[in-house]
């Protein structure tokens, strides 16, 4: 069963962990610098004609008869948007990563409502597949879940450059983006968080894999079927070749982590056959080791 | 080469379906992946492959079928043999004796020659036979020729150590026989004689038997000679004899020989045992190769069973040389037996003679009772050897007498006159009434004629044939001893020889119980001779004589029982040193060190038959006889192979069974074990399919 019974009092247990432990770091809980409509002062600018008078600031048209506008910081809410892999590549393994990334989805979704953050989950393969799109209010995770538990992976390629171009056509507004992905991808990661970087989205990769993803225990002659192409390979396994397919996944992780280093983005690798929960505290005890002054929270 | 087994080669059809299997092409198992990629890397990274791994298949096929071919000639039982087509009689010549009792590595001679053995059985083929011989003391044929395997194995198995000498000569002789007999005149099969010995010993093999030129010999095969082990020290009684002291009349003397063969000195004990009680504990120490001899007496008469042991055997070594072990422990034990001397009691009838008196008085072991005049109805006293001195009564009393100067007739002979300085004609020196006897120098003024009623043996004559000195066996039982000289004038009984005559006299009546029966060498045969009164104790015993033959038992060391049959020995006309009443019983050889003992046969009788086997030989019966049997065989006791080995001859090293050249199936399975471990790792190291 892809949501346990419980599955909603563990988000529930994982949301006061966010809060009281960790502080929320994981989605880096942030306000909009951006100007508008609000409560709180920001400036004064000067009057255009044309403007709403209500924002005219009459005092200091009183004292100095200068016509002034007065601006407010806009209480925007952080949009948080989780793009989830369905390509082929992620049935694969035990449990298939891609029931794992749903939880996950799922979780990180929870912890965005539940901060009364917009949250929306992109579906991509070879390209945006589906979408749900973002939403704010705790009664939304019900559909949510129901929405994930309707996906499936099918055979597609991962095309993830393709797919952020396409996710990022419909969803022009920057926010948080947390890709749920194996990121195998023959094209390569780094074209598709490019984009993303370049619309000043916030990015959180969790790089999903199987263990058996990390070290096939396979040895000798065997097929070898491509679950994203079905592409067949007769091969013969020696510890030669199998420690170099060890090394060429590990230089892929390694690529992954170092990109994320670069652009100060968080990367997590996780371990599919690890639980859900645990994972999502893996990674908050991650984020509020990370933490630092700057971010106006205290570890 | 010949294949023993040629049927095994249908193994090599196995040969087909495994070259189906490589043609066939194997459907490989699936591994769905998450993705090529990593996949296409790792094998782009691959080196070139190598010239020879383009053709693993087919190394991998030709490892196969060489692992098969091995097999199948293992299977086969291939031989390299330089021998002829024909079918071979093999004799083989085992030495039992007791040197190759000596261990090495935990293993003995002879069963390291017993292996050796069986490995020459295994690699005859069904058409060869072969016999068994064991050389012991007498060589004894184990196992005649044949070709049951399993027959010749048991033989060979079954082969007893002897605790004496080995006659190797006598062995090769009969093993000569039996293999000749197998040559090219007979017919089929050529001849092989195989001898498993351990090279010690004096015997020298000789050039009759060794290098025989066929031409002349054609019926003789050349001996090939295995010899096994290593020079060990070894030290051990040579000698341990029992003899009447000659100090004390009464005592015995042991004579005690014991030698070091050895390179390196040695210190020992040497205990001494009397029926289990502590006589002499006598220390010894001998220089390399040193024989150390010693006479123990004053040893009392009342007889038993001496042992002697060795003991604290200890060889001092060179400087750092250590662990040097006595290499036998058979011969640090010899035994011996005390007969024990009982007393006699004598009556003397004599009108008075000093010497005669003395003579019997001087006598330790004799109760001596003397009457000066002949009562006119004498009472003899039964269990009494009576001594008459001139006086004789007109009838003989019953049980043994010795009549000495008679001048009287009686129911035993007639006194027809006198002869005057009667010449001595002829002495039977032989006879153990006559032993040390020597009567040409006495001088006899006079003697009487005697006509006797019955034929006795005359022990010594006067020339024209009178006797002078006779033995009558009465038919009533008793013998009667008769010295016709007249010792009035003669100086008999001043001399010497009188007592000695006397005494022998004394000894053949009461038995042969004074005499110390010598020590036998095991492996001997023993001549053993029974009293008159043994007999008749079995006799006694419910024995029944068929055909004058005795039965009686003869009980080992260890307790194992065998009937002897005992003839009386004037069924053997001439045999020295018996006198007919007496019994003669010779043994097979004696296998055993010990003390063996010569015992009445229980009973044939119907009611004896109705008792178990078990019970009646479980009867403690006394002794008629006891004899030692020793392994203190000098030529035993040197466990240093000889210098003079024969040229021709192969030292065998002890190698295991299946390792043999004759049979290369040992090789053929070790290759093929060896490729095995080959194939193993190659396919380990992925460079073979």
């Amino acid at each position: 069963m892809l949501f346990p019974p419980d599955f909603l009092t563990r988000l529930e247990y994982l949301s006061m962990m966010s809060k009281r432990v960790f502080r929320g770091r994981l989605l880096a809980q942030r306000r909009s610098l951006q100007t508008g409509a609000g409560l709180e002062f920001s400036d004064h600018r000067e009057y255009a004609p044309g403007e709403d008078l209500r924002y005219l600031d009459w005092n200091i048209y009183a004292r100095h008869g200068q016509m002034l506008v007065k601006r407010f910081q806009e209480e925007q809410d952080l949009q948080v948007s989780v793009l989830l892999d369905a390509s082929g590549s992620m049935k694969f393994g035990s449990p298939p990563k891609f029931d794992r990334a749903r939880q996950l989805a799922a979780a990180f979704a929870w912890l965005a409502l539940a901060d009364l953050d917009r949250a929306g989950i992109a579906v991509f393969a070879d390209g945006l597949v589906q979408e749900l799109p973002g939403g704010r209010g705790r009664e939304r995770i019900l559909g949510l879940m129901r929405f994930l538990e309707g996906l499936s992976a099918a055979g597609r390629k991962t095309r993830f450059s393709r797919s952020v171009q396409d996710f990022l056509q419909r969803s022009p507004r920057p926010g948080l983006a947390i890709v749920l992905s194996d990121l195998l991808d023959p094209d390569g990661f780094s074209e598709g968080l490019d984009q993303l970087r370049y619309r000043h989205y916030d990015l959180h990769v969790v790089q999903l894999f199987d263990p058996r993803d990390a070290r096939p225990e396979l040895l000798g002659d065997v097929e070898l079927e491509d679950l994203e192409t079905g592409e067949v390979r007769q091969v013969r396994v020696t510890e030669r070749i199998a420690a170099e397919y060890r090394r060429a996944f590990l230089e892929h992780q390694a690529a992954v982590r170092d990109y994320c280093l670069r652009y100060g983005f968080r990367c997590t690798a996780a371990d599919s056959s690890v639980p859900y929960d645990q994972l999502m505290l893996q990674m908050m005890k991650a984020a509020g080791t990370e933490a630092t002054p700057e971010d106006g929270t205290s570890p | 080469m010949s294949l023993l087994n040629p049927a095994a080669l249908l193994l090599l059809l196995i040969a087909l379906p495994v070259t189906l299997l490589y043609v066939l092409r194997v459907r490989l198992r699936r591994a769905p992946v998450s993705s090529m990629m990593f996949w296409q890397k790792a094998l782009a990274d691959q080196p070139p492959r190598a010239f020879w791994q383009r053709f693993r298949h087919l190394t991998s096929w030709l490892v196969t079928m060489l692992l098969l071919a091995l097999l199948t000639l293992a299977a086969a039982d291939i031989r390299w043999s330089s021998r002829s087509t024909l079918p071979q009689r093999l004799v083989l010549v085992l030495d039992v004796s007791s040197g190759m009792a000596a261990a090495e590595d935990g293993t003995s001679r002879l069963d390291r020659a017993r292996q050796a053995a069986l490995r020459l059985l295994a690699e005859l083929s069904d058409d060869d036979e072969a016999a068994v011989i064991a050389a012991g003391t007498v060589p004894v044929i184990l196992c005649g020729v044949t070709s049951h395997q399993p027959t010749l194995r048991r033989a060979i198995t079954n082969a007893r150590q002897t605790p004496g000498p080995g006659d190797l000569e006598k062995a090769v002789e009969l093993a000569q026989r039996l293999a000749a007999s197998a040559g090219p005149a007979a017919g089929a099969a050529t001849g092989r004689l195989v001898v498993f010995s351990d090279g010690c010993g004096e015997w020298q093999p000789s050039e009759r038997v060794e290098t025989g030129p066929p031409n002349e010999q054609p019926r003789e095969v050349p001996v090939e000679w295995k010899f096994f082990g290593k020079p060990q020290p070894n030290a051990g009684f040579t000698a341990f004899q029992v003899r009447r002291s000659e100090a004390d009349p009464l005592g015995y003397e042991v004579f005690v020989r014991v030698r070091n063969a050895a390179d390196f000195p040695l210190t020992a004990r040497v205990e001494l045992e009397r029926d289990g009680i502590p006589l002499d504990v006598i220390p010894v120490s001998l220089a390399p190769n040193e024989e150390w001899t010693h006479v123990i007496s004053k040893l009392s008469a009342e007889g038993g069973r001496l042992h002697a042991s060795l003991t604290e055997l200890r060889f001092t070594a060179a400087a750092g040389a250590t662990g040097l072990a006595d290499g036998l422990a058979a011969d640090n034990t010899a035994w011996a037996v005390l007969p024990a001397r009982p007393r006699q009691n004598v009556l003397l009838v004599s009108p008075g003679s000093l010497f005669v008196q003395k003579v019997l008085e001087a006598n330790p072991l004799i109760d001596l009772t003397v009457w000066r005049e002949l009562p006119e109805n004498p009472v003899w006293p039964e269990g009494t050897l009576v001594v008459l001195h001139e006086l004789v009564p007109a009838v003989l009393p019953p049980g043994p007498v010795l009549v000495l100067d008679p001048r009287g007739s009686c129911d035993a002979w007639k006194i027809a006159g006198e002869v005057t300085d009667p010449v001595l004609e002829s002495a039977q020196g032989t006879a153990e009434l006559m032993r040390n006897v020597r009567l040409e120098q006495v001088l006899i003024p006079a003697a009487a004629v005697l006509e006797f009623t019955s034929p006795p043996q005359v022990l010594a004559t006067a020339a024209g044939g009178v006797p002078l000195y006779s033995l009558v066996r009465r038919s009533s039982g008793g013998a009667v001893l008769v010295l016709a000289i007249r010792l009035g004038g003669s100086d008999l009984a001043y001399r010497t020889v009188f007592p000695i005559l006397v005494a022998n006299a004394l000894n053949q009546f009461g038995g042969r119980g004074h005499a110390a029966p010598a020590a036998l060498a095991a492996g001997d045969t023993a001549r053993l001779i029974l009293s008159a009164a043994a007999g008749t104790t079995a006799a006694s015993d419910g024995q029944v004589s068929t055909g004058g033959v005795q039965t009686f038992r003869l009980r080992s060391p260890s307790g194992a029982l065998q009937q002897l049959a005992a003839a009386p020995a004037g069924m053997f006309p001439g045999a020295a040193g018996v006198s007919e009443q007496e019994w003669l019983l010779v043994t097979e050889p004696l296998l055993e060190a010990g003390i063996w003992e010569v015992s009445a046969a229980p009973a044939a009788t119907a009611a004896a038959a109705a008792t178990p086997v078990r019970a009646r030989d479980g009867q403690d019966r006394e002794p008629l006889l006891e004899f030692a049997v020793n392994a203190a065989i000098e030529t035993e006791v040197d466990l240093r192979p000889a210098a003079s080995l024969p040229a021709a001859a192969e030292t065998a090293v002890a190698e295991p069974a299946w390792l043999t050249f004759g049979s290369v199936t040992g090789w053929l399975i070790l290759l093929a074990l060896l490729l095995l471990a080959v194939d193993w790792v190659l396919h380990q190291r992925r460079w073979l399919a």
